[in-house]
């Protein structure tokens, strides 16, 4: 046995984290570790590591029989050495290849995503006997994660891979354990495990992954809403010392129409633009070149006319940025209605607690600060403010991303029933083409800054036109839960190439 | 998920033994408005350089003054000159910086690089320009350690804020329609405030250290005021005769200075490594 746990217990005073963990990894095994924040699967990791915090209190057995073992953080913000190339932290090129890491840019220069993938490769070229990776797809867009998969499934080393992501630990590993409250309350091979559960908490769990219907209530598509018409986007050229460096196009002549009560998704991987458009139509930054129309009127970005701020609304990636800190929630969420001044107390109270019930919130959440609540009922906070000033069109920057499995099925429904309910037109972006499927009419793939195919996800997913949309149709994992869990093939790399 | 832990660390620890200093030797200060143990104008020739006694808890100097007297209004002129040269630079600084921020590439250079001037030129260097200019007075050393106040800060101001505006919570309200003061009010200054609550105390103690030093030099404050300074300056010829009066103002400088920063440091630190901590 390469790893022995007999018993771990992990407790913070009286807060008992871990309680009784047991499980081992033979040599080159690939093993699952699955559960929901706070389940305490970091600090199995962090006791295998004996890096657990000062004051957590551990008992039980850990017998590491593996000379050497290597451990990559889950960590918003990985930092590998940022004044060394990629290549001087890791000799091999072609590893960093397989993973989309530019090999020479410094590491200061890699986007968070890139920086991860670093950190993985630079674990992986030491050819541990035990690899840990705590939650390594969190930061990645779509495309990432399926080269991760790919590359990690290659590799002939043992691994614990911790993480919520039921689909990417499904394929690369052989054994699961479910983690409830500190407590292991399923384990078992992970096909027979995802497949037939036998606990009701993993039967959801397992279940929730998985998305079902969509809502059919959708209004009308009518009229154009929204015009975007050859916008280009350029960030200014980063200055240095001596030399400049090019300006970064962030957009190229991008065109397209939103019809009233569409529901649109831009879709690409990261570096893409999305982003920069998101927030371009919703009033934020500038296009160099061309122009955007809402209903007939013309604007470029910042200079988005007063009248029309309330009827586009922005609702953010990351929840936890997208609330000032330092002022209650309730103070935040109503902040939009600044734009309307028309309105009286009552009216405004009446409209608050409508959008709160709409997200399924209560008032009781105005009187918290973004520090006391998750990442799940921050972003219905942030759908319920982007709701409040009635919007005829909201633009949702990945607005699951950062969830996990089963909160990112919620969430798309929730959407979905905001749609149907407020009669929004909605434009989407997402690093996944399998999860706008559930909520987007119309999808537009984006790559460098150009939009290189359209069609609805169905089809696009079905039969790619451009290499783009090929890789994001490959970077698809298959669904937890149905039938066999088919291995990794190395079709799909080949096909992007 | 890791579980955050709050214990009392070492720095809470820290941050109110700066806090309790501080707020001690201020009180010591303002004691001094209303009573002293001596009147410190009162000259004693008859008891010269006493050692420490029950009359005279920490001695006399060489005009026979009570030291302790002399340290309490000394105490209280270093909060007051260190107070109020940083309430110019708070009042001036701060919109400075935000404005700073506000004009761009070139209103950043145009302010940053005019406070750095200012910062490098150091306070004595103006101490002595507007000495020159007028007359020394407790006047002229608040406006020399007020221009510095200004310069740093602004500097600190713009420093703290500049991480802030690229946050998606300013851009969000900058979508509902607010921009320029209302957006700083509101949004950064809530979030930035302990740090230059911070910046502020730090100055604080450079400032009533610079109040010593320049009423030291005889730019400061004159011969009937009081200044822990200006005490150092007369006791240092009869040093080796008596130390209190030299050891005493010594002591209740640093004491000044330490405790400023203390808490200073302590604000920074629980702000830094308390709230966003995983």
């Amino acid at each position: 046995m390469l790893l022995e746990i007999t018993d771990l217990r992990v407790a913070f005073g009286d807060v008992v984290a871990l309680d009784g963990v047991s499980f081992s990894i033979d040599k080159g095994e690939r093993v699952g570790l699955v559960g929901e924040a706070g389940s305490g699967k970091s600090l199995v990791a962090l006791a295998i590591a004996r890096l657990l915090p000062k004051a957590a209190v551990m008992t039980g057995g850990i017998k590491l029989d593996a000379p050497s073992i290597a451990i990559v953080r889950q960590d918003d913000h990985p930092s590998p050495d940022p004044l060394k190339r990629a290549s001087e932290l890791v000799a091999d090129r072609t590893l960093l290849e397989a993973l989309g890491v530019p090999a020479d840019r410094f590491a200061s220069e890699l986007t968070p995503a890139q920086r991860q993938l670093l950190l993985v490769a630079m674990a992986i070229a030491r050819k541990p006997d035990l690899l840990i990776l705590d939650e390594p797809f969190v930061l990645l867009d779509a495309p990432g994660q399926r080269r991760l998969v790919d590359v990690l499934a290659a590799r002939t080393m043992a691994m614990l891979v911790i993480g919520h992501d039921l689909a990417a630990v499904a394929i690369l590993t052989s054994r699961v354990l479910i983690l409830e409250k500190g407590k292991v309350i399923e384990a078992g091979p992970t096909g027979d495990v995802f497949s037939r559960p036998s606990q009701d908490y993993s039967k959801s769990l397992i279940a929730g992954a998985r998305i079902r219907a969509r809502t059919l209530m959708r209004s009308p598509i009518g009229t154009d809403l929204l015009d975007v018409n050859g916008v280009s986007v350029t960030y200014p050229d980063r200055q240095r010392i001596f030399r400049r460096k090019p300006a970064v196009t962030a957009l190229d002549k991008v065109s397209f129409t939103l019809r009233r009560g569409e529901a649109l998704a831009l879709v690409g991987a990261d570096g893409a633009g999305k982003s920069t458009l998101a927030r371009l139509i919703a009033g934020l930054g500038k296009a160099k070149r061309g122009t955007l129309a809402f209903e007939r009127m013309v604007y470029r970005g910042r200079d988005l006319p007063r009248l029309l701020r309330k009827e586009i609304s922005l609702v953010f990636p990351d929840p936890r940025f997208a609330f000032n800190p330092e002022l209650s929630l309730g103070a935040s969420v109503t902040e939009p209605l600044l734009l309307d001044e028309n309105h009286t107390i009552e009216e405004q109270s009446e409209r608050l607690v409508e959008v709160l019930r709409a997200v399924r919130l209560t008032p009781d959440h105005l009187d918290l600060y973004p520090r006391d609540l998750g990442l799940y009922d921050l972003q219905c906070l942030a759908l319920a403010r982007a709701l409040m000033a009635r919007p005829k069109l909201v633009v949702l920057d990945e607005p699951v991303r950062l969830l996990h499995n089963r909160q990112r099925v919620e969430m798309l429904m929730l959407i979905n029933r905001l749609r149907a309910d407020f009669g929004f037109s909605a434009i989407i972006t997402a690093s996944n083409l399998e999860l706008v499927r559930h909520i987007a009419d119309r999808a537009l793939v984006l790559d460098a800054g150009r939009i290189v195919d359209e069609g609805t996800p169905g089809a696009l997913l079905e039969t790619p036109g451009h290499p783009a949309t090929q890789a994001m149709a490959d970077a698809r994992l298959p669904e937890v839960g149905i039938g066999v869990v088919a291995p990794v093939g190395r079709q799909s790399s080949r096909a992007r190439l | 998920m890791t579980t955050a832990v709050t214990a009392p660390t070492l720095l809470h620890v820290r941050l109110r033994i700066g806090v309790v200093l501080a707020l001690l030797l201020l009180l010591v200060g303002f004691l001094s408005v209303a009573w002293t143990p001596y009147p410190v104008d009162q000259l004693d020739p008859a008891a010269q350089l006493q050692g420490a006694s029950a009359a005279h808890l920490l001695g006399t100097d060489a005009h026979g003054r009570d030291v302790l007297s002399l340290m309490m209004k000394g105490l209280l002129t270093s909060f007051v000159v260190a107070g109020i040269a940083t309430a110019i630079g708070l009042f001036a600084g701060v919109p400075l910086g935000a404005a700073a921020l506000a004009g761009g590439v070139w209103g950043q250079r145009l302010i940053l690089g005019g406070s750095g001037v200012f910062v490098s030129l150091s306070a004595l260097g103006m101490a002595i320009l507007l000495a020159a200019a007028t007359a020394p007075s407790a006047l002229n050393l608040m406006v020399a350690a007020g221009l510095l106040g200004v310069a740093t800060l602004a500097r600190a101001t713009c420093a703290a804020l500049a991480p802030q505006r690229g946050r998606d919570y300013v851009a969000a309200a900058r979508l509902a329609g607010l921009g320029g003061w209302d957006l700083v009010r509101r949004h950064l200054l809530p979030n930035v405030m302990p740090r230059l609550v911070a910046a502020a105390l730090s100055f604080m103690a450079t400032a009533a250290l610079l109040e010593a030093s320049l009423s030291f030099v005889g730019l400061g404050i004159q011969a009937p005021g009081s200044s822990l300074g200006l005490m150092l300056r007369e006791a240092q010829p009869v040093m080796t005769a008596q130390a209190l009066p030299v050891l005493v103002p010594g002591l209740a400088l640093l004491l000044v200075a330490l405790a400023l920063n203390l808490v200073a440091t302590g604000i920074r630190h629980t702000v830094e490594g308390g709230r966003y901590a995983a």
